[in-house]
């Protein structure tokens, strides 16, 4: 029986990426704290780190400027992430990228939503840049304190 | 481990709401430099302790009369030193008579770290800037 406490659950956090495994290892510890408070079951909890993993090794790739921000949302059934400014095409070609031989997008595969949005006019400013740029938004549901779940 | 070499300059900011409870997250996840980073377990808990000072007086001090405030944190490796950067959006630092802490964050953060900085930066957000020097292992274990 779930005993998260929904205010404890309801956390966010944004970190700015730039190159180098730092990021990425912020990023980890980041959320699997804020998922711990959310009560997340550890196998969902390892999926949502996978995604990060996926996400933080090639946004850059993808990204407007030298720095990609990444923002953090739990509730006590919920983890979203959202990342940008993206190119034109840009979150498209991170799917791309994070697919594996025999499995396809992991973002795909551990997501239950995945949206592709145009970044708004902050983030675009922020990130020096009026061409088109793009958002992605992905969300991941858990139950918090569920010991298994349907495998895909 | 080794220092990567040719990589003279690596950065990570964090954002999160000034709330007790992210110091946690903070402490945990700029813990991370340990890994990262070739540097003695002296220098990282310095790192630590002073990360969670900086973040307890914003938490305290940095917005008494709301509760959206926001606290951020940036680490910038470099070749010899590590910076930790803790901002607000506060109203500056400023001697307080009814302070509820003891007074001794800012003198403790002074003590373990190489160098402290206190200002605003380009936006007018209050800064502390924390700068420690990095070896390749503390001179006690030497």
């Amino acid at each position: 029986m779930s005993s998260v406490n929904a205010q404890a659950a309801a956390n966010s956090a944004t970190l700015s990426l730039r190159s180098g495994p730092l990021g990425q290892m912020v990023l980890a510890r980041v959320v699997s704290m804020m998922l711990a408070r959310a009560g997340c079951p550890v196998e969902r909890l390892d999926e949502a780190l996978a995604l990060c993993d996926a996400l933080s090794a090639h946004a850059l790739d993808h990204s407007v400027s030298d720095c990609v921000e990444l923002t953090v949302r739990t509730s006590e059934h919920t983890l979203t992430l959202r990342l940008g400014a993206l190119t034109d095409g840009g979150a498209s070609a991170l799917l791309r990228d994070t697919s594996l031989p025999g499995v396809g997008s992991v973002l795909e595969q551990i997501a239950d939503e995945l949206l592709i949005e145009p970044a708004d006019a902050k983030r675009r400013a922020e990130s020096s840049t009026t061409s088109k740029a793009e958002e992605l938004a992905l969300t991941v549901h858990f139950t918090p304190g569920a010991r298994e779940r349907a495998h895909r | 481990m080794r220092r990567d070499e040719g990589i003279l300059r690596r950065e990570v900011a964090l954002t999160l709401p000034a709330r007790a409870e992210n110091i946690a997250i903070v402490r945990y996840a700029f813990s991370a430099l340990g890994d990262a980073v070739q540097m003695g377990e002296q220098t990282l808990s310095d790192i630590r302790l002073a990360l969670t000072e900086a973040c307890t007086n914003v938490i305290v001090h940095a917005y008494p009369d709301r509760d959206d405030g926001v606290l951020e944190v940036e680490a910038i490796v470099e070749e010899s030193a590590v910076t930790i950067v803790v901002r607000d959006e506060g109203g500056g630092i400023h001697p307080r008579a009814d302070s509820p802490g003891l007074g001794l964050g800012l003198p403790l953060i002074a003590s373990v770290s190489d160098s402290m900085q206190l200002g605003h930066d380009a936006y007018g957000r209050t800064e502390v800037r924390m700068a420690f020097a990095l070896s390749a292992s503390d001179p006690d274990e030497r």
